[in-house]
């Protein structure tokens, strides 16, 4: 019982420390943001490679999110007689939560436990170490780039991922099921508004962004030097990363959404 | 000539605790310039410890720290960073970058520090390069280079900015006779073309022998012997002569420190400690 109280109170303690850390970490990678600016090639390459290499996970399953949503959607509307609202619905879960989560969720799983494997192996194999003795600050020239791109990337997978879900749901409800076309279209314009729905949901990711990009590179920075470590660390960052999503997403959408 | 100006890095009385364990004790030695200084010791006796207070990765918890007449530990990140141009360093695992070849791990530092034109650049990695033995090697990826390989790249990055002082952390461990040799043929060389100051970490005595004009033998935290080679050789002091000629047992004990042996066999786990 004791020992049970004091693991816990252990653990509790460990997770504060690492958040703190972290936190520091983030306003240590911001201080050294002006010379990241300077060698903004760095920023472009870590874009292709978090962002650009996501794409095809991200718009195949935006096109199956989208045509199940559209599926399921029309299944129960059907029996309403309100087949005609199917657009909007494809859209408000799209635009609200579906792309910035999903997006999110994703992104953690493809690109933050990449980043967190690369930069823990960099420490394992001491090439970080190596380039603080060479004068080069691992953290602008390492972290930085990559938490920029991260929080960069984000927010564009998710609006992709809206739209490649919203193509999804038009082709299986318009060309499929039969729902009119003009009807799709229009209950969505009527439907989804700009400020509440659309900005809401980027504003989301953008969160979603920062947040899975600092688990990442946290982790991975964190990480203890050693085979065992790194994988552990690669592990917590898809596992953290989701859960914080989740989470997040309740807390944001009862602000956003009362 | 006084000794701040003859010798490029002193320690006093350095104390380094890690996890409330004294790591090093009360370590005081100096480093000549234009010296192959080696030190030596048992492995965990903090050497590694000793290269990364050098170069201001750690910070003693008392004593004094001088390189090239600046008190590193009182250093801000700047001036650190100024500090460490001036010095190279090679890793014991080469800690070459993976995502770029040999060319442009040389060519990094200059990469980041310099803004030269590709020709001079080109020609400043070509003839490290060659004093390496390596030209031929300059389009392979590190994961293609073998282990003598990757030390010798690691040891051509290591003085592209033209260091004062080049610290090896364990050069020679894991290498084949043949690589070992040009490892300890490069840094004699090096040092004395380039007029360098070399620190060599090493656990392998006999390179150590070849190589150095001087010789520390840490233990415990602190130097307990130092002296030339020649002079180490001929050590009364037991400690010293159990390491230098590699025996199994002696004033280092064999036996890493336990119960006694037949209180411990004839004990029943459930009894106490283990079952705990």
């Amino acid at each position: 019982m004791i020992s049970l109280l004091r693991s816990t109170g252990a653990l509790s303690l460990s997770v504060f420390a690492a958040t703190g850390r972290a936190c520091i970490l983030l306003i240590q990678m911001l201080f050294t943001l002006p010379l990241a600016i300077r060698r903004y090639e760095l920023l472009l390459e870590q874009l292709y490679r978090v962002g650009v290499l996501t794409l095809p996970i991200i718009i195949v399953a935006a096109l199956f999110v989208g045509m199940v949503l559209a599926l399921q959607g029309y299944n129960t509307l059907v029996d309403f007689g309100a087949e005609s609202s199917l657009g909007l619905l494809v859209a408000l879960s799209l635009t609200r939560e579906l792309g910035p989560v999903l997006a999110g969720l994703l992104f953690a799983g493809r690109a933050g436990a990449a980043l967190t494997a690369e930069i823990g192996l960099m420490k394992a194999t001491e090439q970080l170490a190596g380039m603080e003795m060479m004068a080069v600050d691992p953290l602008w020239r390492v972290l930085l780039p990559r938490f920029l791109a991260g929080v960069i990337s984000v927010p564009l997978l998710a609006v992709l991922f809206t739209a490649v879900g919203i193509l999804g749901g038009y082709l299986l409800g318009v060309d499929v099921l039969g729902v009119d076309q003009g009807v799709f279209w229009s209950a969505m314009q009527q439907g989804v508004d700009f400020h509440q729905d659309v900005m809401n949901g980027l504003l989301k990711s953008l969160v979603f962004g920062v947040l899975i990009s600092l688990i990442a590179v946290f982790m991975g920075y964190d990480a203890s030097p050693t085979p065992a470590g790194v994988s552990t660390a690669t592990t917590l960052t898809v596992v953290l990363s989701s859960l914080v999503v989740l989470a997040m997403d309740f807390s944001l959408t009862s602000m956003m959404f009362q | 000539m006084n000794s701040e100006t003859e010798n490029i890095v002193v320690l006093t009385d350095i104390v380094l605790k890690r996890a409330g364990k004294p790591v090093l004790n009360g370590l005081s030695m100096s480093v000549p310039r234009n010296s192959v200084t080696a030190v030596i010791g048992s492995s965990g006796v903090g050497k590694t410890t000793l290269l990364e207070l050098i170069g201001g990765r750690l910070k003693p918890d008392a004593g004094y720290l001088l390189v090239d007449g600046l008190s590193v530990p009182d250093l801000g990140r700047q001036a650190l960073f100024a500090m460490r141009k001036r010095l190279g360093m090679l890793f014991q695992t080469g800690a070459l970058l993976n995502d770029l070849d040999v060319y442009e791990n040389i060519a990094f530092p200059l990469r980041e520090h310099t803004r030269l034109p590709e020709t001079v650049l080109r020609q400043l990695v070509l003839m490290k390069l060659e004093l390496v033995g390596l030209r031929g090697a300059r389009r392979m990826m590190p994961a293609e280079l073998s282990g003598g390989m990757t030390r010798r790249v690691a040891l051509a990055r290591a003085i592209v900015m033209d260091p004062v002082m080049v610290m090896y952390d364990e050069p020679f461990t894991g290498l084949d006779p043949i690589s070992k040799a040009i490892i300890v043929k490069l840094i004699r060389q090096l040092n004395d073309i380039l007029g360098m100051t070399s620190v060599v970490v090493t656990h392998d005595v006999n390179e150590a022998m070849q190589i150095a004009d001087f010789i520390y033998m840490l233990g415990q935290g602190k130097v307990i012997a130092s002296g030339t080679p020649d002079e180490m050789k001929n050590s009364k002091r037991h400690d010293v002569s159990q390491f230098l000629q590699g025996q199994a047992d002696g004033p280092v004990p064999f036996h890493y420190p336990a119960e006694e042996y037949f209180t411990d066999l004839l004990d029943q786990p459930s009894n106490k400690a283990e079952a705990e």
